[in-house]
């Protein structure tokens, strides 16, 4: 019956509670740290600058018609990004769950290369694509709203895909024909039947694509133009350019309220009912395209796939192979050599080594602390615990990045300018990630399982060892994987971090683009098109790890 | 099953040898060193040799912490001023010279080698802050292309709102690019306080562009940037056409990027070391090192920039493609400090809305 | 009445259904019998719509259901696991089909609640889904079919997750229920007792193809070849040396005439034992024997088997 895997230990008894509450300890210390603090401290400073509380900037935020405009901006353009995402993913999400053909492990691991990618990165492609002088300079998308919105979708289709794809692999496809026997259409058998099945799997992939399409920064930045302005880019400008703490502090205070409400409904919606669904392993629910009709969605899919996803990127590999005078490898020996002797110049096999040493570091760091939280969600089901670990993607990184300025200042605990507070950042950023990774999978371990083992005469460690951990250790290593993709791309944390001189790839990036001259743009394209393979071959090399695809990513 | 197990302990032992993270390559030196941090923005650039000259000779090593553009940088040290993030600062310009004095972070040192500057760059009287470099923002533009369109190139700020030029210039918003502050800056020394809006009223009709950094206006936008954009005018610097020939290969032998003189506003970059550092002594010296012979020829190849040591002999490619406005538009840089908010939530009314 | 002609329908280059000819006539309860992977399912899902045919006709009355979406063809599938809504209530099931036909909301919350009185299982109405017991779900989901009032009825392996007492009690019933509705039913199966007891007409197949058709009586006396006798659980030997023969357990007479043969195994089976014999050099015999017969071998004995007069069916095609 329909008693779907349960508690990760045996609710109640008080050992477990106690471990449980120690576990929680690490997650939430380390926020508490590195997170909580420096955001209270600079949004302190800004609300109640020498101690005493002054409430008017907040008060403007409502009066102000611009502000009121930054505010709903920021909402539209999210809501908008996130609906969009959605429609044009979903039946993407369908093909590669449901649909066996060649290439789909490639198409699945793929997909996400671009959400790992640094904004400059894909910046750069984009303006090269829709600018003036690009390919598709005609259709005037330039400093528009569209460019943002296909921006946004470009990074974000892999949330979906990924996420509801993923449960969608494992719903019963019997209920789905059950509904049309009885004489409903596709479309009614989706809404009917699909849709409330799915309905968790969409919450939490609409919440992640609406976090980070609120905060975006870079896309609305480059592609969107002065025009546009968010609660982000404002929070940006009042902080690092103006120095004008108070109102930045009111903007952060606006913009974490709009991401805890969020983060709350959507926690509602995600955490229904997921033990009433009769899953299947996916292995069963995919088939060969059979009717011309499937043959042609699959293919219609893979195509919307190629160009939205692969377009901008293979504008940057041909950008980096195109030096002036016929293609070559021109740009990537430039990259070895222009600024050579300079302090400005690294050798890309050091930013790469640097980029690989700091995402490691991350990486323990974020599976570590996450792994306790994901632990103690596993059998809590707090949402307040999930809410407060996913808080970091909410909260705009330059607020973070100058919270760190003055919070951390004291010795010992004076980590500002050292190389560790890198993937400490990274690692918050992180953290949410392989906590929605590791949470599901540790939650569906099977009691029944260890009872077996029991009964075979395993010993409550032995239990622990033989079942448990292999099936945690898979779950870290597929969170680990993606804490590594998404650490080897992160830039906005580290740009707003006073940065010690160990660059990383998209550090190097962001210098040599603001260099003038067409050898350090096409240079930059080059350490762009290294920085995506590194990032896709960290992706396909962990997607070996996964197992089914319960759960976010 | 056990796969799994060894990526992670394979991870976590090269993470673990990894974190013993390379030293930057010092030269040994005999006596004792100190470490000095020199807190500058992104454009910061100097030649490892010439630094480690430094080091040889004073027994000073210097550490680089590079914090965002200009204006963060400088709000970072403000922000930080009772715990200093470094010893010495670098890139105050004369846009923010009056914030950076008045937040009192610096402390007052007269450096060695001032006399060589030229009054004109010697903005800050009571010595908080020392001139280590100049340039200016100016309208570039690519000569081929109005070659091609048989156009004239415009030469006065006027020109460019004349109907001929309609839709060719790209300007970077003032509130978030400093050579678009420049340039706004500019129109109001030369428009003055009352007609520096009228003016932009006439560019605003005119259909000039406007993009949020130098990057997306110069490499996106301008004809000669690396999007080959479609706008031939663009808010750049003076030292933009020896970089386009500097960095191109091979080499051109003219640079097809010129330069409006009188668009040009002068930018005068300080140096100065930060109240409450524990090295007062090693960064005084180092900063007397930034207006000598060697750091200051450094300069031009290393930020593109003009040295402000009188004398100091030029790159060829700087000699043979640099234009420098002889009389540059500039302001006062208390007025600059007193209005500048002011000024760009106009410009903003007035251009954006 | 349903024709279906030559269908063919193939997984890849698996052909799981290899050219089957079938009719069922109005209110013919016909029952398709196969082990796992004879394509039973599959050919049922094809009727359905659920599966492209690769080639053939799947008509009713006359006119060719191809290009007929599933959800327009007006049959009903129950499933074998029962895939019941699990977000809406037992009520909210049964009326599914109902609402899809866009009937006024009283009429179709009636047509509902007669429904599962025809299961029996008025008054559930409004219980959760995970709430109920493995027969019940299955009555559910019955009654969710037949609320639909499909022109035809099919079913994959009705009765297979239920335990042998309700099962046995089911089979009654549902005969029935059957007979007094007056559908057409098309239902899948494995078991024999299900296919026998439920069937006006079985089709035996095997491999993707129909090995044999005919009436339960007809089938169960005469099986037609090697694999349909030794599906039904008879013995197929020619230990005889007549050729190939099919005899029935509770044919095969133990005594003192006929081929000697060594009792390997004694198992009880309610109303008779079961005993294997090992014959040299052929496959081993089943023989039955009443459980209160006078002298019932023991495992080890060695036996004299010979088949009943009359009761071997000489078969035609070689064993498979």
């Amino acid at each position: 019956m329909a008693r779907h895997g349960a508690a990760l230990t045996a609710s109640g008894s008080h050992g477990t509670r106690r471990a449980r509450a120690a576990l929680a300890v690490v997650p939430i210390t380390f926020l508490l740290l590195f997170f909580v603090y420096p955001v209270l401290a600079i949004v302190g400073r800004g609300l109640a600058p020498h101690w005493r509380a002054n409430l008017d900037p907040l008060r403007s935020v409502v009066t102000d018609a611009a502000l009121r405009h930054v505010v709903w901006f920021t909402l539209w353009q999210a809501t908008l990004s996130t609906v969009l995402t959605v429609v044009v993913a979903l039946p993407g999400a369908y093909v590669v769950a449901r649909y066996q053909f060649r290439g789909r492990r490639l198409v699945q691991a793929l997909v996400i290369v671009p959400f790992v990618l640094p904004t400059v990165v894909v910046g750069a492609a984009f303006s090269g694509l829709l600018g003036p002088g690009g390919p598709l300079g005609s259709l005037g998308l330039d400093q528009s709203l569209t460019a943002i919105l296909v921006a946004h979708v470009f990074f974000n289709y892999a949330v979906v895909v990924r996420t509801v794809g993923g449960m969608w692999s494992h719903l019963d496809p019997h209920q789905e024909e059950a509904a049309r026997v009885l004489g409903a259409s596709r479309l009614r058998t989706f809404r009917e039947v699909t849709l409330p099945a799915l309905r968790p799997a969409l919450a939490g992939a609409a919440a992640i694509v609406f976090l980070f399409t609120f905060t975006s920064f870079g896309v609305i930045l480059i592609l969107g133009g002065p025009r546009f302005s968010t609660l982000e880019t404002e929070i940006y400008r009042q902080t690092a350019e103006l120095l004008n703490l108070p109102l930045a502090a009111a903007l952060t205070t606006v913009q974490l309220l709009a991401i805890v409400l969020l983060l709350f409904v959507t926690g509602r919606l995600e955490g229904r009912r997921t033990a009433a669904l009769r899953l299947r392993p996916a292995t069963e629910t995919a088939e060969r395209p059979r009717t011309p009709g499937a043959k042609a969605f699959v293919a219609a899919n893979l195509v919307v796939m190629a160009v939205l996803l692969g377009g901008p990127l293979l504008v940057l590999v041909e950008r980096s192979l195109h030096p002036p005078g016929g293609y070559g490898l021109g740009f990537y020996r430039a990259l070895g050599e222009v600024h050579q002797g300079s302090t400005l110049f690294v050798s890309p096999m050091e930013a790469v080594g640097n980029s690989l040493r700091f995402a490691a570091m991350a990486t323990v760091i974020a599976v570590l602390v996450g792994g306790c939280g994901a632990f103690v969600l596993a059998s809590s089901r707090s949402r307040a615990l999930d809410t407060f670990l996913s808080l970091p993607l909410g909260v705009s990184a330059v607020t973070v990045g100058f919270g760190f300025l003055i919070a951390l200042d004291h010795a010992p605990f004076d980590f500002r300018g050292s190389p560790y507070l890198v993937p400490i950042a990274q690692a918050l950023v992180a953290i949410p990630f392989v906590v929605r990774t590791m949470t599901p999978i540790l939650r569906a371990i099977d009691p029944r399982l260890r009872e077996a083992a029991a009964t075979l005469g395993a010993s409550p460690s032995r239990v622990w060892s033989e079942i448990d951990l292999p099936i945690v250790m898979r779950a870290a290593t597929v969170a680990a994987g993606f804490a590594f993709a998404i650490s080897l791309g992160e830039f906005g944390a580290t740009l707003f971090i006073v940065r010690p001189d160990y660059p990383t790839l998209p550090v190097v990036v962001y210098r040599l683009l603001g260099q003038p001259g067409p050898l350090n743009f096409g240079a930059a394209m080059a350490a762009s098109v290294i920085l995506m393979t590194l990032t896709a071959l960290a992706v396909l090399a962990i997607d070996r790890f996964r197992v089914g695809s319960l759960g976010t990513f | 099953m056990r796969r799994p197990l060894l990526v992670i302990v394979a991870l976590a032992t090269v993470a673990g040898a990894l974190l013993t993270a390379p030293s930057a390559s010092a030269a040994p030196s005999a006596t004792p060193t100190t470490t000095i941090t020199l807190l500058t923005h992104d454009s910061f650039a100097a030649s490892k040799s010439v630094l480690a000259a430094f080091t040889k000779q004073s027994g000073i090593k210097v550490k680089i912490v590079q914090a965002g553009d200009a204006g963060a940088a400088l709000n970072q040290a403000i922000l930080t001023k009772s715990h200093p993030l470094g010893d010495v600062f670098f890139g105050v310009d004369n846009t923010f010279l009056s914030r950076a004095l008045d937040a009192g972070i610096f402390e007052p040192y007269v450096a060695n080698g001032l006399e060589t500057v030229p009054s004109e760059y010697q903005l800050d009287a009571s010595h908080h802050l020392t001139p280590i470099d100049h340039g200016d923002v100016c309208i570039n533009d690519d000569k081929q292309w109005f070659a091609q369109h048989h156009l004239a190139v415009p030469t006065t700020l006027a020109d460019l709102t004349k109907p001929a030029y309609k839709g060719l210039l790209v300007v970077e918003n003032p509130a978030t690019s400093s050579p678009g502050l420049a340039f706004q800056l500019a129109t109001i020394a030369q428009y003055g306080n009352d007609g520096w809006q009228a003016y932009w009223t006439k560019l605003r009709a005119n259909d000039v562009k406007v993009d949020d950094g130098w990057e997306s206006a110069y490499d996106g936008d301008f004809t000669q940037g690396a999007n080959k954009g479609t706008y031939p005018l663009v808010v750049s610097y003076a030292s933009s056409p020896p970089a386009a020939v500097y960095y191109a290969k091979p080499h051109p032998k003219t640079s097809p990027v010129g330069t409006m003189l009188s668009s040009c506003f002068r930018q005068v970059e300080f140096a100065g070391v930060l109240q409450g550092t524990q090295h007062a002594a090693a960064a005084r010296r180092f900063v007397d090192f930034m207006l000598s012979e060697k750091f200051q020829a450094d300069v031009p190849l290393q930020m593109f920039v003009f040295p402000v040591r009188d004398g100091t002999p030029l790159p060829a490619v700087f000699t043979k493609f640099a234009q420098v406005a002889p009389k540059p538009l500039s302001l006062p840089a208390s007025e600059i400090g007193a209005r500048r908010d002011e000024w760009i939530n106009q410009w903003q009314d007035t251009v954006l809305h | 009445m349903l024709s279906v002609e030559g269908v063919r329908v193939e997984f890849g280059t698996f052909t799981a259904v290899d050219g089957v000819d079938l009719t069922v006539a109005d209110g013919e309860i016909i029952c398709i019998l196969g082990p796992s992977g004879s394509g039973k399912s599959s050919l049922l899902r094809a009727v359905a719509g659920l599966e492209p045919l690769a080639a053939g006709t799947v008509a009713w009355d006359g006119a060719d259901l191809a290009g007929v979406p599933v959800h327009r063809r007006g049959f009903g599938l129950m499933f074998q696991d029962h895939a019941l809504f699990p977000h809406r209530d037992v009520l909210g099931n049964v009326e599914f089909g109902l609402r899809m036909q866009h009937k006024p909301a009283a009429a179709t919350a009636q047509a509902a609640r007669d429904a599962l009185a025809l299961v029996d299982m008025a008054g559930f109405e409004h219980r959760r889904i995970g709430e109920l017991s493995g027969g019940e779900q299955q009555r559910v989901a019955l009654a969710r079919a037949l609320a639909a009032a499909p022109r035809l009825l099919m079913l994959d392996e009705p009765l297979g997750a239920l335990d042998r007492a309700l099962r046995d009690r089911l089979v009654t019933e549902l005969r029935a229920l059957f007979v007094r509705l007056g559908l057409s039913i098309l239902f899948v199966t494995h078991d024999h007792d299900e296919a026998f007891a439920l069937a006006d007409r079985l089709v035996v197949m095997h491999e993707g193809r129909i090995e044999q058709i005919g009436t339960p009586a007809e089938v169960w006396q005469r099986p037609v070849n090697a694999f349909v006798a030794g599906f039904l659980g008879w013995n197929v030997t020619d230990a005889f040396g007549d050729g190939l023969i099919a005899v029935r357990p509770d044919s095969v007479c133990i005594g003192t005439t006929g081929i000697a043969g060594t009792v390997t195994s004694r198992t009880f089976r309610r109303d008779h034992f079961l005993l294997q014999v090992e014959i040299e050099a052929h496959a081993p015999l089943m023989a039955a024997m009443p459980f209160d017969a006078a002298s019932l071998p023991e495992v080890g004995d060695v036996v004299h088997v010979a088949p009943a007069p009359d009761a071997a069916v000489r078969l035609d095609a070689p064993a498979t």
